[in-house]
């Protein structure tokens, strides 16, 4: 059960602490203040309890498929403002940028924290398993924040350095990874239709280690993907990294534009 | 007018496409009791796509799930789920519940010639 409840807090939690993680070190470090991590907090937990508790009868709604389509939808969202936000902040249109960006850690935060949630419930109405889940939620707590601490150096460094297309690229595939999957609880309610797996790296990394959970968090790892995946997920980094190159070059063109009109007496 | 109707038919013919498509799949009854899987082990046809109805008898959730399908779903207390897996190729494909996975274990038997037919 301690292990359990680990692997559930890398799977639930720990994708939240790694978004966070990237909005704090390069994405938008602005964001992440003490009023807006209150403020966040505080919607999120009356979200996560709203959720959880509609769950049982949302999940019978839509012949079954309501809190697949739910959480899909919610996640669909939470990927967009993050990506608007995303884009919004290299335009330096902050302000926008911070209330996008705010919202798609709240989206993301309800959804993971309501699944992690249910398994609480659970394991609270067992008392005499109670220690071992403490146990087991101090240990994922600190897995996830020591990981988070980690990350965030190994971030910011990389963005100082010359490896900051690295760091931006990991954080598309972040979002994609986010996205992507999406594909498999629609599919489990027949809502979307999956052909059987392109390709499979079990024997390298099984989805159920700790490796794979960690992957899985990072960048969205799937040891079996669909063709209907692999689509999502190519499409989830291809579209934000072509609309970010479109928008710097026509900030580029407006500064070319800008420099041959320019006259000396005036400031540019 | 008449493209309002067109769409009304459009809708209503994919609604019941998907109605019919539902109604064909094969279903197959699991149940949840005293987190245990009853039958642990369901025999199902190759390379269709079947229903799996799990009906969760305990007074806690538990939670579907297996890494080998590519499934996850939560089953609240005394309330049913429906999932959908398939097409697959014959096999064995494990399953486990996620909030008790030493009892709630099982595995779904896919066979290319399935009385199940």
């Amino acid at each position: 059960m301690l292990i359990n409840t680990v692997i559930l807090f890398l799977r639930d939690l720990l994708p939240i602490f790694i978004l966070l993680t990237y909005i704090r070190a390069f994405v938008c470090p602005p964001l992440l203040n003490r009023y807006t991590l209150g403020l966040g907090a505080l919607v999120s937990l009356a979200l996560i309890l709203v959720l959880f508790g509609v769950s049982a009868n949302v999940s019978e709604m839509l012949d079954g498929a309501g809190l697949e389509i739910l959480r899909a939808s919610m996640i669909m969202l939470s990927y967009c403002s993050l990506v608007i936000g995303t884009l919004l902040a290299t335009l330096q249109r902050e302000q926008l940028a911070k209330r996008f960006l705010f919202v798609g850690i709240i989206l993301f935060t309800v959804v993971k924290g309501s699944a992690f949630l249910i398994f609480f419930d659970v394991y609270l109405q067992q008392t005499d398993a109670l220690y071992t889940v403490l146990t087991g939620i101090f240990v994922g707590g600190s897995i996830c924040l020591s990981f988070s601490a980690i990350h965030f150096f190994l971030l910011q460094e990389g963005y100082a350095s010359r490896l900051r297309p690295l760091m931006v690229l990991f954080w598309w595939l972040f979002l994609a990874g986010l996205l992507g999957h999406v594909i498999s609880p629609l599919a489990q309610v027949n809502v979307l239709s999956t052909d059987s797996a392109v390709w499979n790296t079990e024997f390298l990394i099984h989805d159920s280690s700790e490796y794979g959970h960690i992957l899985k968090a990072l960048v969205g790892y799937e040891s079996t993907p669909s063709l209907a995946f692999l689509w999502l997920y190519s499409l989830a980094v291809l579209v934000p990294l072509g609309l970010r190159l479109l928008s710097r070059l026509s900030a580029a063109h407006a500064l070319l534009r800008r420099l041959l009109a320019h006259k000396p007496e005036e400031p540019l | 007018m008449t493209l309002k109707f067109t769409r009304w038919l459009i809708m209503l013919g994919l609604i019941a496409a998907a109605l019919t498509c539902q109604a064909e799949t094969k279903a197959f009854q699991l149940a949840i009791k005293d987190h245990v899987f009853t039958p642990d082990r369901i025999v199902i046809p190759a390379y269709q796509k079947v229903r799996l109805i799990i009906h969760n008898q305990d007074d806690v959730a538990e939670e579907f799930d297996s890494f080998a399908l590519n499934r996850e779903k939560a089953i609240f207390a005394n309330r049913r789920a429906t999932i959908f897996i398939g097409p697959l190729a014959p096999g064995e494909y494990s399953f486990f519940g996620e909030f008790h996975p030493v009892s709630a274990r099982g595995v779904i038997i896919v066979e290319a010639n399935s009385d199940v037919d």
